[in-house]
């Protein structure tokens, strides 16, 4: 601020008025703290039900966690094995020797099962190096397993040594090295059907977590914390983003997502709201010609050169709640909240920093938002009018994504997913240059996922 | 910035009831004077008071402790006299006044007039005049500033600006000769 020239009269009143102090009406300080005892209450409504919803996250994340590594690895579905000889019926307490190949001298001591296993429980004669091409890497693992007593180590033919925890139910072995995940332990299931093999001499046995690549689609809805921040002019950008107010709002989708070992990348369609509110503003103009009662058709709006379309101004005159006059400043205690609609096409990258049953991923990526709405409303306590579309807005932008996402499996293919996004507009929805307005969203997506 | 007015600030950043009721006995009587300088009439003056002390009170976790206070605070409260203009905004202002008196004159008279007078001339400006000379020549906006807060051009700025000072300097003079009358 520079004052471009000097006046007299100017300095004059300046010199007198701008220190100057005059008791303030002696009701006010009780008429402010009252409404800040007010707006006390529902901040402590709001934060109860942040705490609430935030808990309600905590507690999903940790039952996820613990199902996560508490989790006995289901692999019936994707387990494969290939025997090398000829399996037998066989029948109870039949002493089993799988294998003692190797390069070091394996025990062949026997185990004694109280189960029959049949030859079609397994498949048999698959090609292991078709299975691998399946394997995500995590797990996948050919071992040759002997029947041995618990606590006995054991090395298969490609020299992989193996833990037998326990022979007897539960019965649990683990691959002591050469695998990305050494302490991985195999289910009682698995082992019976590997030690329940008349005569194999030598059993390969293919765990198969996840495939390799494999595709998801699915379904997510968020509600969101919208607002719009300005920038560009320094006093205008402060003060709008001082009077304007966030306001709540919906987004929800369809995705298709890629995997590939600890990226994932996701695309889809998305319909999101975006918004804000301002208290008692009708900024830049009135409704009215000036001097006069007559609406206009358009006024100067919040942003710049935005303006709204009174597209029913009889329906203005006739609103209920004005008091007096034909004009709708007259409508008490109002604000106005200003609505955009998108079609967003999104295209996110999530690379996953925690990798086990349950996966958490950091996300970052840019959608397309094409403008599908928008729409001002002028609202009080009871009442909320339609004022029409905004103009001058861009019908298409782009948007930075950041976030986390977090995926726990439910049932079968299917898993829950819970993502917390920002997501921020990176060109202006104006199309006026005297002030840039970038809407911004927060948002916990939950979902589900379906992998095949 | 006084240790004490450090207390009290983070008083009101910790919600204190108290604290926000000294911060308000320290700088309402100079907000107020914003307030009365800028609204239309007294209710108005008192809603922006009112207003404003509760954006203040909201935001003050914003206020960066480097800065000028009291600065903060008057910007906030012109920002809310200003979205209050645009709320009622009148745009009629065709009265023209000329100056009757020169510069000279008005350096003699200083002595004579007080500040609640003066305050008094402000008040019965045209409410566009009004916003200009108080933005300008109280509180040293530029015109470009200006123009953009009231989504006017610079010249209309101007123009209102030097309209603004005839009627004043009219207003001041008429006073001064009332008081040798008087006297």
């Amino acid at each position: 601020m520079m004052q471009e020239q000097k006046n007299i009269i100017d300095e004059y009143f300046r010199d007198r008025l701008f220190d100057h102090e005059m008791p303030a009406p002696p009701e006010m300080w009780k008429k402010i703290d009252n409404q800040l005892r007010q707006n006390k209450t529902r901040v402590y409504w709001i934060i109860a039900a942040s705490i609430a919803a935030s808990g309600a996250i905590l507690i999903s994340i940790g039952i996820g966690y613990y199902l996560g590594f508490n989790h006995k690895m289901n692999v019936s579905k994707n387990f494969n094995m290939t025997v090398n000889s000829n399996p037998k019926i066989i029948n109870k307490k039949t002493n089993i020797n799988l294998s003692s190949s190797g390069k070091n001298n394996v025990s062949s001591a026997g185990i004694n099962t109280n189960k029959v296993y049949q030859k079609q429980n397994f498949i048999s004669d698959r090609n292991p190096e078709k299975i691998n091409s399946l394997n995500n890497g995590l797990i996948f693992k050919k071992l040759v397993a002997s029947n041995e007593k618990a606590g006995k180590k054991v090395i298969n033919k490609n020299g992989q040594q193996i833990l037998i925890l326990s022979p007897l139910k539960p019965i649990e072995i683990v691959l002591l090295n050469n695998i990305s995940r050494p302490n991985l332990k195999i289910s009682e299931k698995n082992i019976d059907a590997l030690l329940g093999i008349e005569g194999t001499n030598d059993v390969e046995l293919e765990i198969i977590n996840k495939p390799k690549n494999s595709w998801a689609i699915g379904g997510n809805v968020a509600p969101l914390f919208s607002n719009i921040e300005n920038n560009k002019s320094v006093f205008s950008s402060e003060y709008y983003n001082i009077t304007e107010k966030p306001v709540f709002a919906l987004a929800g989708g369809l995705n298709v997502n890629y995997e590939t070992g600890r990226w994932q990348f996701e695309s889809g369609i998305v319909y999101s709201e975006s918004g804000q509110k301002t208290d008692f503003e009708l900024l830049n103009s009135s409704l009215n010609k000036p001097g006069t009662d007559q609406l206009v058709n358009t006024f100067d709006y919040i942003k710049g050169n935005v303006k709204i379309n009174l597209n029913r101004p009889g329906n203005v005159l006739s609103y209920g709640s004005v008091s007096s006059g034909n004009s709708i400043l007259n409508m008490p205690f109002s604000t106005i909240e200003q609505q955009y609609r998108y079609v967003e096409i999104p295209f996110i990258a999530h690379y996953k920093i925690l990798n086990k049953k349950t996966i958490l991923s950091l996300s970052g990526g840019i959608s397309a938002n094409i403008l599908v709405g928008n729409q001002a409303y002028l609202e009080n306590k009871s009442n909320s009018y339609s004022m029409g579309s905004v103009e001058g807005t861009e019908t298409f932008n782009y948007a930075g994504i950041l976030g986390l996402a977090y995926e726990v499996p439910l049932i079968n293919r299917l898993s829950l997913k819970l993502e917390p996004r920002f997501r921020y507009n990176i060109n202006s929805m104006n199309k006026n240059n005297d002030l840039n307005n970038h809407p911004y969203s927060m948002g916990i997506f939950s979902g589900v996922s379906y992998h095949f | 910035m006084t240790d004490n007015l450090e207390h009290i600030i983070k008083g009101c950043i910790a919600g204190k009831s108290d604290a926000r009721e000294m911060l308000y006995k320290m700088y309402s009587g100079k907000m107020w004077v914003v307030c009365l300088r800028y609204a239309r009439n007294y209710d108005e003056a008192k809603d922006i008071l009112q207003d404003g002390f509760i954006k203040i009170f909201d935001k003050i976790s914003q206020f960066e402790s480097r800065g000028h206070f009291e600065g903060w605070m008057r910007r906030i409260m012109i920002n809310t006299a200003l979205a209050e203009f645009r709320k009622h905004r009148y745009l009629n202002i065709d009265s023209v006044y000329t100056s009757e008196i020169d510069e000279d004159t008005v350096e003699h008279i200083e002595c004579s007039i007080t500040a609640d007078e003066l305050l008094e001339m402000i008040k019965e400006l045209p409410p566009q005049y009004k916003m200009v000379f108080n933005f300008y020549a109280i509180e040293g906006y530029t015109h470009k500033e200006i123009a953009e807060m009231l989504g006017i051009s610079e010249g209309t700025s101007k123009s209102n600006l030097s309209r603004a000072r005839d009627i004043l300097k009219k207003k001041v003079g008429a006073m001064y000769e009332s008081g040798i009358k008087l006297g």
